[in-house]
């Protein structure tokens, strides 16, 4: 999973996201690493924009555009759910031959949690015609 | 993090393909645009080129805004790398197309998606900052 914000000149900046859940039908969580996201929560701070791309293993691919309600560390709980994430996505990506424990290599030292309200949902699976709108 | 002067080894070796990248733009009116992309090419120290494959919304915000962030991940290591570039240009033919159309192939082959992956162009990005994640 990758986020993209903006700063007031309109320069991107990715940050890798590590896993999100389901708020409701226009809400979402998406969390991050704070260590790493220096410009990203400057960004989120001067603009709500964001954006949020997530793939399977299938390579069915989806991005979610919107704006950023609030951010803050994430609690025990939601810890909890990023460990979990981290455990499912590196069994995964072992069937790749990738290393063993590669995918906790990923900064995730002290993970911030991001509400996002969702405003559109775009299809990214990769085949001629992809980006249409869902 | 820390700044990098230049293209080593290691990061070559994040531009292989193997784990997919990823690119941010951002279009006239502000709203970020985040995709996979199947390629980062090395071409000299301080360029890269993308495959324009059919992000179509990247270009279209490329061609409005030519400011790009790209993520690039090695497949030994797990180490990232984010770039930032400005594009340059798109080029159809010629020694880049034609070798970025060969790997592109064999990513595809990889991925067992031949008949969709299809180099429209060769896009060439000059490098402002290359950082260490």
């Amino acid at each position: 999973m990758g986020m993209g914000t903006r700063d007031a000149l309109m320069k991107p900046e990715y940050q890798r996201a590590l896993g999100a859940r389901v708020v409701d039908d226009t809400h979402i969580v998406v969390f991050f690493d704070g260590p790493t996201a220096g410009r990203t929560i400057q960004n989120l701070e001067q603009n709500q924009m964001v954006s949020v791309v997530a793939c399977s293993f299938s390579f069915e691919s989806y991005q979610f555009k919107g704006k950023s309600i609030r951010w803050s560390e994430a609690t025990e709980e939601e810890n909890g759910f990023v460990e979990e994430y981290l455990k499912k996505f590196n069994d995964s990506m072992e069937v790749f031959g990738l290393g063993e424990n590669f995918v906790y290599k990923y900064p995730h030292s002290k993970m911030m949690a991001l509400l996002m309200e969702v405003t559109d949902v775009f299809e990214q699976t990769p085949k001629i015609g992809t980006g249409q709108k869902v | 993090m820390q700044i990098m002067p230049v293209i080593t080894e290691d990061i070559k070796g994040a531009m292989q393909g193997i784990i997919p990248s990823t690119i941010v733009t951002c279009d006239a009116e502000g709203v970020p645009n985040v995709a996979y992309i199947s390629q980062v090419y090395y071409v000299d120290d301080e360029h890269v080129a993308l495959s324009h494959q059919f992000f179509n919304k990247s270009i279209r915000n490329i061609h409005e805004n030519p400011q790009l962030s790209v993520c690039i991940v090695s497949p030994e290591t797990c180490q990232m790398w984010r770039i930032d570039c400005k594009y340059l240009r798109s080029e159809t033919e010629g020694k880049l197309y034609e070798e970025m159309s060969g790997q592109l192939e064999a990513i595809a082959s990889m991925m067992g998606m031949e008949n969709v992956f299809k180099l429209k162009s060769a896009d060439v990005y000059k490098i402002l900052k290359l950082e260490k994640i």
